[in-house]
C-alpha cells in the first residue's frame, strides 16, 4: 500500500503514514473484511526498516521478553524482513505465516509465540535439543541462523560457516591445539565440535598469485576455461557429464588453466561439514581426539567433492572420483605417518603427546603449548641406553636431535645411505677416518653404527640381486621372481625353503638361484649380501680405541657370522626374512653368489673350527686351501724328521766308511 | 731334493774359487730373511684370532706389504744379475738328462746312499752350481711361484686400484686362494731347504759357504 522508499523523504510524513495506514488496517480488520495472509501484506509493515517507525520501547513491547537475547537487550531488535534477501534464501519459497503459524488475522496481535522450526525441521531440533550447547547455552535456532537470510549450507563458504559460530564465539581458546592456524585455515568448527556431522573432502582450485601467494580461484578466474560451455565451470571440468569429476578430468582442466597463464593451478584440499548435526560439543573425549581426522580412514575419506564457483555466486559442489585423493598431492602427514614405524605400530598423536592424553581423561587442561614428547615411555631400553653414552654426554642431544618421530621409517627398511645420513647431518665422514684402510669401500659398504655402536647387533642379509654385463646390480622385486617362475602370485618362500623347515639350506639357495637363471638371458641372477645392524644399540663410541679394532669384522669371530639372514621378496612390496644356513658364504659354487665378500676373512680356519671336526669336514670349503696348505708343510717336516732320524741311527755307518 | 748352492772349488794353485758372488750372496740373504718374515706376517693375517706375533692386525699388513715390496726389487736384483751374466739358461733350466739321469740319481742319494756315507753324485763349479733336483726345484721357485706370490701379492695389495684387472682374474678369491697355497709350498720348500743346506761335509758347511762364498772342503756335497 504505502511504501517509504527513500529514507531522506521521510521526514515528519512519516508519522503520518504510519497513523494512517494502522488505521487503515484496523479499519479493514473492523469492517471484517480480511486481508490476505500472504508475504506482501505482512511486508507492508515489516518490509521496511523503521518499521512503522516504532521506537525500540514499543519494538521490545511487541515480542515475548526474552531477557537474554543480547539483540534486544542492545535495542538492536528491528522486525524487520529484507525481502529482497529474503528470496534469495533457502526458504523463499515459503509464506511468512507457513512459520508464523498463530498469525490468524492481520493486524496480528503483539507477543506472538515462538516459531517451531521443528514443523519442517523435526530431527535437527531433536538432535539440537539434546546438545549441550541448547542445554547450556538456552540458545534457539534463529539465535544462530537468520531464517530471513539463510543461504543453503553447500553455499556456505568455510568463511561464512565459521562465521556462525564466531557470532558468540571467540577463536581464542584452542590453544592447546598443535598447529592451531593451519587448522583454523582448513576446517570449519564443526568438523571437530560436531563429532556426528557427515563430513567430506572438499577440493578447490587455486593458483599462485603475483605476491607469490596461493589463492582460491574464483568464478572471475576459471571463466576462461569454460568457452563452449556457456560460462558454465562444472561442465567445463565435467566433460563427459556423468556427475563425477574423474582424475583425467580435472587433469585436463588443470592443464587448461595452465595455458590460459594461470599461474601453478592447483587443486587444494579442505575438510567441511557435508551434511550437519547439530549435536554440538565441547567435550574434551570427544574434541581432543586428534585420531577423529588424523588416521588414514577418517570418515571424511569417503566423501571427495570439488567446489566450484558459480556465476551468480556461490559454490556448486560435485562428486569427485576418489582416486583423486592418490593421485593429486598432497593429503599431508596423515597418510604418510601410517607408513613411518610408530603409525604402523599403531601409535596415535596421543600416546607421545602425553598432555592430551591427560586431557582425553578429562583431568582439567592447562597447557600452554605442548609439552615435549617423552619417547622413554615406549623406548625405555633406548633411552636407559643412551642416557649414559658419550653421545648424549657430549651433544646433549635427545630423540629428536637426530630422528624424527613423523617420518621415521622402520629401521629394517633403510638403506645403508639412510643409516650413514642419520649421523652425517652433524658428522662429517671425511674427519678422522684417514687411518682406515679401504675407506671409501668401507663407507660405500657399511654404516656408522657397524664401528662405532660395537653392542649393535650386526648380522649378514642376502637379497636377490640380478647383474647386467658391465657388473651393474640391483635388486630383483617380487615381479621380476614371479615372472622367472613363471608361476602367478608364487609363495617365493615356498619355492625357497623346499622342506619347509623355516631355514634355507646353501643347496636350496643354489638350486634357486639356478632356476631362476635358467629363464633369465640377460642378467645372471645372484645373492646380493650387506653386513649389516640388525638391532642398534644406541651406546656409541667416539673415536675410540674400540672402533679401530679391524678384527671386529676382519675375522671368522666375527659377532656377524652368527646371523645370516636371507630377505626375500613378497607380494605387495614387502620383504620376508628367512635365517640362512652359513654354508653359504664358505662353499665353493658354481654360482658365484658371493662374490664381493671374500675380503672379510670367514674363509679361514679358526679355533672354532677346529673344536668342531664335522663341520670343517661337511662345509670347510675354501678352507681346503689351508688344509691343503699345512698339509705340505706337514709333509716337507715329517721329510726332515725322517730324514734327520735315520741319518742319526745312521752316523755309525758313515763313520766306518770314512775311516 | 734341494741343497745348498754353494761349494768352493780349489783350483790348481790352492785359490778357493768363488762359488757365491757377493751380490747372490746379499740376495740371497735379504730374500731367506724377507721370506721368513713373510711366511710369519702371513700366518697372521691368515689365523687374526689365533696369532698376534706381529701386535696389532694393521700393523701386521703394514709389514706384510713393505716385505712384499723388498722380496719384489730383491727379485729383480736376482734376476739382473744372472741376466747380465747370462747364466740364467745354464743354472737354472733343467735339461732332459736331468730328468732321466740326474733328479734319479740324486734322489737315490738323498734316500738312501747318503746314510752309507757314499759320495755325493753331482760337485757344484761356478758354472753348474745346482744338482738336477735342485736346478728343477729352484726353476719352479724362480720362475714360476715367486713371481705369481710377487703379482697377486701386489693386486692384493690394493684391491681398488687393480679393481678391474682383478675381476678380469676371477676376483679376490681366486687370486687369494693362488697367493695362499704358493705361500703354503714356499713355507714347506724352507724348511726343506734349510734342512737339505746341513747334509754337507760337516753341518754348517753349505751355511758358511752362502756367508763367506766359498767351501773349505773339496767335492762334498748332496
Amino acid at each position: 500500500m504505502i511504501r517509504v522508499a527513500d529514507k531522506k523523504k521521510r521526514g515528519n510524513a512519516a508519522h503520518f503514514f504510519a497513523t494512517v495506514s494502522l488505521v487503515s488496517l484496523s479499519l479493514f480488520s473492523w469492517t471484517g473484511t480480511a486481508f490476505p495472509l500472504d508475504n506482501e501484506t505482512c511486508l507492508e509493515c515489516h518490509g521496511t526498516p523503521d518499521i512503522l517507525e516504532l521506537s525500540k520501547e514499543e519494538r521490545l513491547e511487541m515480542v515475548i521478553p526474552t531477557p537474554t537475547k543480547e539483540e534486544v537487550r542492545k535495542g538492536k531488535l528491528t522486525l524487520f524482513v529484507n525481502y529482497g534477501k529474503f528470496r534469495s534464501t533457502v526458504h523463499r519459497e515459503l509464506q511468512c505465516v507457513d512459520c508464523h503459524t498463530d498469525i490468524e488475522d492481520i493486524p496480528h496481535p503483539q507477543r506472538l509465540g515462538l516459531v517451531d522450526c521443528a514443523q519442517c525441521h523435526e530431527e535437527i531440533v531433536n538432535h539440537y535439543d539434546k546438545s549441550k550447547h541448547a542445554k547450556v547455552s538456552n540458545r534457539l535456532c534463529f539465535e544462530c541462523h537468520n531464517p530471513h537470510a539463510t543461504t543453503s549450507f553447500r553455499k556456505l563458504s568455510q568463511k561464512e560457516r565459521t562465521g556462525i559460530c564466531l557470532q558468540c564465539h571467540e577463536k581464542d581458546g584452542h590453544r592447546w591445539l598443535p598447529q592451531r592456524g593451519l587448522h583454523f585455515q582448513y576446517l570449519e568448527c564443526t568438523v571437530c565440535h560436531s563429532p556426528e556431522a557427515v563430513k567430506g573432502l572438499f577440493f578447490h582450485l587455486t593458483a599462485v598469485g603475483k605476491n607469490g601467494k596461493r589463492f582460491g580461484l574464483d568464478y572471475r578466474g576459471l571463466e576462461g576455461s569454460t568457452r563452449g560451455y556457456k560460462g558454465d565451470v562444472a561442465r567445463a571440468i565435467d566433460r563427459n557429464g556423468n556427475g563425477i569429476v574423474e582424475v583425467h578430468e580435472i587433469n585436463r582442466f588443470i592443464a587448461k588453466l595452465h595455458e590460459q597463464g594461470i599461474q601453478s593451478p592447483r587443486l587444494q584440499e579442505k575438510v567441511l561439514v557435508l551434511r550437519p548435526y547439530h549435536n554440538y560439543t565441547d567435550e574434551v573425549k570427544h574434541i581432543k581426539d586428534c585420531t577423529m581426522c588424523h588416521v588414514s580412514d577418517a570418515p571424511f575419506y569417503d566423501q571427495v567433492m570439488l567446489r566450484i564457483p558459480e556465476r551468480q555466486g556461490g559454490w556448486r559442489t560435485v562428486k569427485m572420483d576418489k582416486a583423486v585423493v592418490g593421485k593429486i598431492p598432497p593429503i599431508p602427514s596423515k597418510d604418510y605417518y601410517f607408513s613411518t614405524v610408530h603409525g604402523q605400530n599403531g601409535v596415535e598423536c596421543i600416546d607421545c603427546h602425553a598432555d592430551l592424553t591427560v586431557l582425553r581423561a578429562g583431568e582439567g587442561f592447562e597447557v600452554k603449548g605442548l609439552k615435549t614428547p617423552v619417547c622413554e615411555h615406549c623406548h625405555q631400553d633406548v633411552m636407559a641406553e643412551y642416557k649414559d653414552s658419550l653421545h648424549a654426554k657430549v651433544s646433549e642431544k635427545i630423540c629428536f636431535g637426530c630422528h624424527d618421530p613423523h617420518s621415521s621409517v622402520p629401521f629394517e627398511e633403510l638403506n645403508v645411505e639412510q643409516r650413514q645420513a642419520i649421523c652425517t647431518k652433524c658428522h662429517d665422514p671425511e674427519r678422522g677416518h684417514d687411518w682406515l684402510p679401504q675407506k671409501d669401500l668401507h663407507f660405500k659398504a657399511l654404516e656408522c653404527t657397524m664401528c662405532h655402536a660395537p653392542q649393535a647387533e650386526k648380522g649378514i642379509v642376502f637379497y636377490l640381486q640380478k647383474v647386467d654385463k658391465k657388473g651393474k646390480a640391483e635388486r630383483l622385486e617380487y615381479g621380476e621372481v614371479a615372472k622367472l617362475l613363471n608361476t602367478e602370485k608364487p609363495n617365493v618362500v615356498k619355492f625357497l625353503d623346499r622342506d619347509d623347515n623355516g631355514f634355507l639350506e646353501d643347496r636350496e639357495v643354489l638350486s634357486f638361484l639356478n632356476v631362476l637363471n635358467e629363464k633369465e638371458r640377460r642378467y645372471q641372477i645372484e645373492l646380493g649380501v650387506r653386513v649389516l645392524v640388525l638391532k642398534p644399540s644406541h651406546n656409541y663410541t667416539d673415536k675410540g680405541t674400540k672402533a679401530k679394532d679391524c678384527s671386529l669384522c676382519h675375522s671368522s669371530q666375527a659377532e656377524f657370522y652368527s646371523k645370516l639372514i636371507m630377505e626375500i621378496p613378497e607380494q605387495g612390496g614387502g620383504i620376508r626374512t628367512l635365517p640362512m644356513d652359513k654354508s653359504i658364504l664358505v662353499g665353493i659354487h658354481s654360482i658365484p653368489v658371493t662374490s664381493d665378500f671374500y675380503l672379510l676373512g670367514e674363509s679361514k680356519i679358526s679355533r672354532r673350527d677346529i673344536s668342531d671336526m664335522l663341520f670343517i669336514v661337511r662345509k670347510i670349503g675354501y678352507k681346503w686351501l689351508d688344509v691343503i696348505g699345512i698339509l705340505f708343510v706337514l709333509a716337507g717336516l715329517s721329510f726332515v724328521v725322517a730324514h734327520w732320524g735315520i741319518r742319526l741311527l745312521t752316523i755309525g755307518l758313515r763313520r766306518q766308511k770314512r775311516k | 731334493m734341494i741343497r745348498r748352492k754353494k761349494e768352493s772349488q780349489k783350483t790348481d794353485h790352492g785359490r778357493k774359487e768363488i762359488l757365491h758372488p757377493l751380490t747372490i750372496r746379499i740376495w740371497h740373504w735379504v730374500h731367506a730373511v724377507a721370506i721368513v718374515l713373510l711366511v710369519l706376517t702371513g700366518i697372521q693375517l691368515r689365523f687374526p684370532d689365533l696369532i698376534t706375533w706381529f701386535g696389532t692386525f694393521k700393523r701386521a699388513v703394514n709389514i706384510h706389504n713393505i716385505l712384499g715390496f723388498i722380496v719384489l726389487f730383491d727379485y729383480l736384483l736376482w734376476f739382473g744379475y744372472y741376466a747380465v751374466t747370462r747364466q740364467l739358461v745354464r743354472q737354472y733350466i733343467p735339461a732332459p738328462e736331468d730328468f732321466s739321469v740326474g733328479i734319479p740319481t740324486q734322489s737315490a742319494y738323498y734316500f738312501a746312499r747318503f746314510f752309507f756315507g757314499d759320495p755325493a753324485p753331482f760337485a757344484p763349479t761356478p758354472e753348474a752350481k745346482f744338482n738336477a733336483l735342485q736346478k728343477t726345484t729352484y726353476f719352479g721357485i724362480m720362475f714360476v711361484l715367486v713371481p705369481l706370490q710377487i703379482v697377486t701379492g701386489v693386486l692384493l695389495w690394493d684391491l681398488e686400484r687393480f679393481h678391474s684387472i682383478i675381476a678380469a682374474l676371477g676376483g679376490v678369491r681366486v687370486l687369494d686362494a693362488f697367493h695362499i697355497i704358493i705361500a703354503y709350498v714356499v713355507a714347506a720348500f724352507l724348511i726343506m731347504h734349510v734342512y737339505l743346506s746341513t747334509l754337507g761335509h760337516t753341518f754348517f758347511e753349505h751355511f758358511k759357504a752362502m756367508i763367506v762364498g766359498y767351501e773349505e772342503n773339496e767335492g762334498g756335497h748332496q
